[in-house]
């Protein structure tokens, strides 16, 4: 792993994980990531493709957005990650800002989980209709942010 | 495209590692096992096209990414 870590968004390395996502992401071409929060309290991260740094996908901690966040892993996804115990999960979902930070969605339907322990990633499609692949950034709060 | 006529209950395999079986069958909805490899991702294709799409768009730069340390804070609950 090594020096592919070098080029990434933030600059604390301590807190920086380099991920290998072995089924890659459909759409996407890339296997190994770097995963880094945009600031210490920030409940966005970044997710790094360390072939190319200049491309990644905003991730969101869901449960800081949407509170009654769950879902059950399937025991083939429990095998693939080698999840043994809860506290080893990780999850994310990508947020799409293609339209702005005001019409920002993220994907519920399709969250990425990550075994913390062995730097494992895979993207999970969730079989719920409770969520979907583009659900408003915003949907508690309604109307336009106030801005930074 | 191989097309194949099948009952409840009767399967197809393809190559020696993968197993289709018809479960269930009612009005325009058959219900579908499969068994295959753990390595082969299984989706319903619909759906995987949808994700590829929004995976694609929502690809970005780390400093388009880093507009969000921005976020109101007030709009998501701190953990």
């Amino acid at each position: 792993m090594g020096g592919a870590a070098g080029k990434t968004a933030g600059d604390d390395d301590a807190r920086k994980l380099v991920l290998s996502f072995p089924w890659g992401m459909p759409g996407l071409d890339y296997r190994q990531y770097c995963l880094c929060a945009l600031a210490e309290d920030s409940p966005f991260y970044f997710l790094q493709s360390t072939d190319r740094p200049e491309v990644g996908l905003l991730l969101i901690n869901p449960f800081a957005v949407r509170g009654d966040y769950e879902f059950d892993l399937s025991a083939d996804v429990l095998e693939q990650l080698k999840i043994t115990d809860q506290r080893q999960v990780a999850v994310f979902c990508t947020v799409n800002a293609a339209r702005g930070i005001r019409s920002a969605t993220v994907n519920f339907l399709a969250p990425i989980v990550i075994n913390v322990d062995l730097l494992l990633g895979k993207q999970v499609v969730l079989n719920d209709k409770k969520y979907s692949l583009r659900a408003p950034l915003t949907a508690g709060g309604g109307g336009p942010g106030e801005g930074g | 495209m191989l097309v194949l006529a099948r009952r409840k209950g009767q399967s197809i395999r393809i190559g020696k590692d993968i197993k289709i079986l018809v479960t269930e069958v009612s009005g325009d909805t058959v219900r579908i096992g499969i068994e295959a490899p753990q390595e082969l991702e299984i989706y319903r294709s619909e759906i995987y096209k949808q994700l590829q799409e929004e995976n694609r768009v929502s690809v970005t730069s780390p400093e388009e990414a880093m507009v969000f340390i921005n976020y109101p804070r007030e709009k998501t609950k701190k953990l």
